[in-house]
């Protein structure tokens, strides 16, 4: 136990030291604070937007909700996130790049400037993201309860208070850091550990062969139905083009090219490692632990019976790595959404002064940080079920009011403050409704929310006035390398 | 399609195949029919896990060298 938590206490000193070394270059300027100066190189970006999107849902949450539910379902849900990076690659990454902003907020205010998108937006990004952060603390707390002897609470409190102290201090450029580090780490242990098993026990054929033979529900379609897995799969699908942290990482790109290199690089590897989570640790945990009360347990299940206490510090850091590099890019996204869209834009307006603005922007960034931080740790105190499933449905949120407004003002010419009003607030209210069952609709909730978006950019596109012709020039311009001749 | 601004055909492809084989990965039959233990829904799922990213991957690629 000793081994191990020395382990974990370096790790998190490295990422405090990180951060305040961060804090040095970034304190003063927005752009190195929210975007790393946007210098950031192909490979690195890559490894980072990986590590931003493998959060503990992927090491802990993944294979318990492929124990839970089976693992058709999860692969559904996943595959939806796999699926979402060519559509950020393709509709997103270079446009954005181009738009050369900080956050989605602001592409969203630029293109239907109106009070209500630069209200909704930001709360919409703190409530998805609180949620999404509440699960990563779960994750930390049944790990450091499960392989260190340490108390769930007093593990969610120095998790909390380690990256929020980085995040707040060092910006994007110690998250990138960080990010780098802990990417390399979660790669090595869940291929590590997939590695290891498949050599003990055979192909992931086989695996999956035998383990469904003793449970043949892992194999199957859940109770949940179809619903919930197109569900799964479209919430994911096409969260990841408008997820605030992923779209913050196409900020920081040198160039749009690197933005998108290093997303189908990030897709490729992060695609892998579900993979060997579910097709072989999964099964292998089945065989060995058939009945576990939680679900998310199982992966450490294993850490402590196939593996020495080395590679169990190792792994624990690993989680922690996995947690806390989502966690961090959720807090900075939280944290922009506060400081940035609404604060930024609300707040510092009667402020004389440039840099009385920038002090209070300054010490907005850090509040914020902490007010987020504070709020997710008190619920993550009572946590959850299957945070997998959890954080999901607050990604839905995203999805539900970011994705049609967003494509459509990049794509659709046809495009304006009308239809992006009603567009935004109706998918929002749509998902709300249908989830928490004051409208009960046959498909699933995500699905219903993003057709209500979609009918409300149509039609109240339609009834509104349509946008000058300077709108559209600036929009070009974001395309204007796409050189492909008009269709 | 003169109310969007335009793609790159290569692209347009790309986005036509992950709707089509979604869908196609979707379809109620290959939720009974099992292969290997596992219905075929979630081999589709494996399988699409590997091209999207290796295809979107080589259509960049070529894109570029071109």
């Amino acid at each position: 136990m000793i081994l191990e938590r020395t382990l974990v206490v370096a790790y998190l000193v490295a990422c405090i030291g990180i951060g305040i070394f961060a804090s040095r270059k970034v304190f003063g300027s927005d752009d190195e604070y929210w975007v790393a100066g946007r210098r950031i190189g192909t490979w690195v970006n890559a490894l980072a937007i990986m590590a931003s999107l493998a959060s503990g849902g992927s090491i802990i949450g993944v294979m318990g909700l492929a124990y839970a539910q089976g693992i058709p379902a999860t692969l559904a849900l996943f595959a939806g996130a796999v699926v979402g990076f060519p559509l950020a690659s393709i509709l997103v990454a270079r446009p954005l790049r181009r738009f050369g902003r900080y956050t989605i907020g602001d592409f969203l205010v630029f293109r239907y400037p109106s009070r209500v998108v630069e209200l909704v937006v930001p709360l919409v990004i703190v409530v998805a993201f609180t949620i999404y952060i509440v699960a990563q603390l779960k994750a930390v707390g049944i790990t450091a309860e499960a392989l260190l002897g340490m108390r769930y609470d007093v593990a969610l409190v120095v998790a909390t208070v380690v990256f929020v102290l980085y995040v707040s201090f060092g910006g994007m450029l110690a998250i990138t850091w960080t990010d780098v580090v802990q990417g390399v780490l979660i790669l090595m242990v869940v291929l590590g550990t997939a590695a290891v098993l498949l050599w003990q026990i055979g192909s992931p054929f086989e695996l999956v062969r035998q383990a469904t033979r003793a449970a043949p529900a892992l194999g199957r379609v859940s109770g949940e139905g179809a619903a919930s897995y197109i569900g799964y799969f479209v919430i994911w699908a096409t969260a990841i083009p408008v997820i605030p942290h992923i779209v913050m990482r196409v900020f920081t790109a040198r160039d749009p090219e690197s933005a998108r290199l290093s997303l189908n690089l990030a897709m490729l590897a992060y695609s892998v490692m579900i993979l060997a989570a579910v097709l072989a640790i999964v099964p292998a945990g089945k065989l060995d632990f058939p009945e576990l009360a939680d679900a998310d347990l199982l992966f450490l299940r294993l850490m402590e019976s196939y593996f020495p206490a080395v590679v169990r510090g190792i792994a624990v850091a690993a989680v922690l790595a996995a947690v806390m590099s989502t966690t961090d890019a959720l807090l900075l996204a939280t944290s922009s959404a506060i400081a940035h869209d609404l604060l930024g834009r609300f707040l510092t307006r009667p402020v004389s002064g440039r840099a009385g603005g920038e002090r209070q922007l300054a010490l907005a960034r850090i509040v914020s940080a902490w007010a987020v931080g504070a709020l997710a740790l008190y619920w993550a105190l009572s946590p959850p079920e299957l945070i997998s499933r959890f954080y999901t449905a607050g990604i839905g949120l995203l999805s539900a009011g970011l994705f049609v407004p967003t494509i459509a003002g990049l794509w659709w010419r046809r495009a304006n403050l009308a239809g992006g009003v009603a567009s935004l607030v109706g998918g929002v209210a749509v998902y709300v409704a249908a989830l928490t069952g004051w409208l009960a609709l046959p498909v699933a909730p995500i699905v219903a929310a993003l057709s209500a978006s979609a009918v409300g950019m149509l039609l109240f596109g339609a009834l509104g006035s349509a946008d000058g012709p300077a709108m559209l020039d600036e929009i070009a311009a974001l395309h204007r390398d796409e050189a492909a001749p008009s269709a | 399609m003169k109310g969007f601004f335009s793609m790159r055909a290569a692209e347009r492809a790309m986005l036509l195949f992950l709707v089509l084989f979604s869908i196609f990965a979707f379809l109620p039959a290959w939720r009974e029919i099992e292969v290997a233990g596992m219905v075929l829904l979630g081999w589709w799922m494996a399988l699409l896990m590997v091209l999207s990213p290796a295809m979107t991957l080589a259509v960049f690629l070529w894109r570029r060298r071109r």
